[in-house]
């Protein structure tokens, strides 16, 4: 009997931790989200300043950050906006990588107001205020 | 630069480019104080070149604070009216999130009637026929939004890119970044009418992280401008010189030895100006010269529109006097206290029929005024708004904050006079067309662009990061100019 109670509270715990993730996982992570802001302010100062290693270093992070955000909405799957929005973002920020490369600032400011205002697309739809 | 003594040292110190040259060279471990930075820190307001020809000299910045109903005044819906009373439909509010207190009301039309008005044919309504007479002045931006629920925190973003304080006004970026066009008086002035300062406070009008000495400054209604400003009668003018030298002498001891403390060299060259001001800022906020005519033209004849008239009228004095960025935050009229601001979450047609009546005449006499004496091929008129209002009612007879669609514009110089920009949806409740919305930072990086500046190239090393007016966003709406 005892060792019935032990196996049923194990089993009531395990479900919960996993009912937890579950619901962590219907939200996109906010440190993340925060993340990709602080790196994208980073860049933008990185950018005006033609900071190459910075600029580059923010750019890579940022690729990698708004890949999880697609596989994200690409999980939830009834969000096909966010999907392409973060693909959008990920693609701008390997266009600006390959511009600060070539220190084509120029490009890259450009490609980087452009990813800032993809944020916001996404944001003024998906954000929770 | 050889100093024989303090003294020498002292009167060098206060010359001007001599002074940059002695700081530069005593302070070598500074490392990157070079003598530009120097000269802007004996002169940080010295008249500076923009990145491009400028196209406007001076801006009149025109907020309606409270947020005015523009489905009332400029974006004139049909549909709106003929919906009017029934539930909104359900595609209008796709992609927003509402937060009405008492939930979404019906869809509410107030008692208007629309006219076309000059060659572009605009849309204006009862409420506004001075403004109507300038239709072809104007270049109206009908996608306009924003972000934020509540006033503060939008005007905030308005006024500085941000819904957070701490980042510096659209006003002190261009003082910032032109300096100033007359050392008698500040580049950058606040006005407004009504019994005190706007109440989203002086945070709007802030320097920021940019040195304390680009903020603007508030001028109050009245002859005296500024608190304090006046000589007591007391003191003869040439005891507050000799006071003034001695202070000046003084203060360059605490400057020599702290060179970036911006907040001490703003005070430092405030005692200066101050005694210049004491002259000018009266001056040019006296109307005594000014004709019958043109305070009549100005609504100065009518109690309704008179204080804020009387704003408008000073601030073509403060662009005749090569003021930069003139803020004006519209108040209420005189005596009254019912209807303070264009909020109307109930009561919009007795609100906006005051509001109206205060700013319409003023503003249409500005726009007259400025043409007629040449100033408004060199000046930008702006009106805009921390956000609109909804096309639902609230309260029955009322509209909640809008942040999603609504109407601002331009008019003056470099603007394509006579167009419109973008639209709202078939209800005024959304911007139409994504593509084509107009952010705050799009209107600030296109005033900026007017004013001969580039936003991205307008920045400014905070603690290491490279900042700018529009933050990481923002456009130039190149269709909006000529």
């Amino acid at each position: 009997m005892r060792k019935e109670i032990v196996a049923i509270v194990a089993m009531a715990a395990l479900l919960a931790v996993a009912g937890g993730a579950r619901s962590d996982q219907a939200e996109l992570d906010t440190d993340l989200m925060h993340s990709i802001e602080d790196s994208n302010k980073s860049l933008a100062s990185n950018i005006a300043i033609k900071e190459t290693r910075g600029a580059s270093s923010d750019a890579k992070e940022l690729t990698e950050m708004f890949a999880q955000v697609e596989a994200f909405y690409a999980r939830k799957g009834d969000a096909p906006d966010a999907v392409e929005l973060a693909k959008k973002s990920r693609a701008l920020s390997t266009q600006i990588l390959q511009s600060v490369s070539t220190s084509d600032f120029g490009a890259a400011t450009d490609s980087a107001t452009t990813l800032s205002r993809t944020c916001k697309t996404c944001h003024n739809y998906y954000k929770k205020s | 630069m050889s100093i024989a003594s303090r003294r020498d040292f002292l009167l060098k110190t206060g010359q001007g480019l001599g002074g940059a040259a002695a700081l530069t060279g005593l302070i070598p471990s500074v490392g990157a104080f070079g003598a530009a930075h120097a000269a802007d820190l004996v002169d940080p307001l010295a008249p500076k070149q923009p990145h491009f020809p400028a196209k406007v000299k001076s801006v009149i910045w025109l907020h309606m604070n409270g947020a005015p109903s523009t489905l009332d005044l400029y974006d004139h819906k049909p549909d709106l009216v003929k919906l009017a009373g029934t539930d909104v439909p359900a595609s209008f509010l796709k992609g927003i999130k509402t937060s009405t207190q008492g939930g979404v009301g019906k869809l509410y039309a107030s008692n208007r009637t629309w006219k076309q008005h000059g060659e572009s044919g605009a849309w204006f309504s009862d409420l506004v026929p001075s403004i109507a007479q300038h239709a072809d002045k104007l270049a109206f931006i009908k996608s306009s939004m924003t972000v934020g629920a509540t006033h503060d925190i939008s005007i905030l973003k308005l006024n500085t890119g941000d819904l957070n304080p701490g980042r510096p006004s659209l006003g002190a970026w261009v003082t910032y970044a032109l300096g100033s066009a007359n050392p008698d008086l500040p580049p950058y002035v606040v006005l407004y009418n009504g019994k005190s300062e706007p109440s989203a406070g002086s945070v709007n009008w802030n320097s920021g992280f940019l040195p304390a000495v680009y903020q603007g400054t508030a001028f109050r209604p009245g002859a005296s401008p500024i608190l304090y400003l006046d000589r007591p009668e007391l003191r003869a003018a040439t005891q507050q010189r000799s006071s003034l030298d001695l202070l000046k002498r003084l203060n360059a001891l605490g400057t020599a030895q702290r060179p970036a403390d911006t907040e001490l060299l703003a005070r430092v060259r405030s005692y200066e100006l101050a005694d210049r001001m004491q002259a000018a800022a009266p001056e040019a906020v006296d109307l005594a010269k000014e004709t019958d005519a043109t305070k009549a033209l100005y609504g100065l004849d009518d109690p309704t529109s008179a204080s804020y008239g009387t704003t408008l009228l000073r601030a073509r004095r403060l662009v005749e006097r090569g003021v930069r960025f003139i803020q004006v935050v519209s108040g209420a009229p005189d005596g009254e206290t019912e209807y303070t601001s264009w909020d109307a979450h109930s009561d919009l047609e007795k609100n906006h029929g005051l509001m109206a009546r205060m700013v319409d005449k003023p503003i249409g006499g500005l726009l007259a005024d400025l043409k007629s004496r040449g100033l408004l091929e060199s000046t930008l008129v702006v009106w805009t708004s921390e956000f609109g209002r909804t096309s639902y009612g609230q309260s029955g007879n009322g509209r909640d904050h809008n942040a999603w669609g609504y109407t601002q514009w331009l008019a003056g110089a470099g603007i394509k006079a006579g167009t419109t920009y973008g639209e709202t949806d078939e209800i005024g409740l959304q911007v139409a067309d994504k593509d084509k919305a107009v952010d705050t930072y799009d209107l600030h990086a296109t005033v900026l662009q007017l004013l001969g500046l580039d936003h991205l190239k307008t920045t400014f090393l905070n603690n290491g990061r490279s900042e700018r007016p529009t933050v990481v966003y923002g456009k130039v709406i190149k269709e909006l100019l000529a």
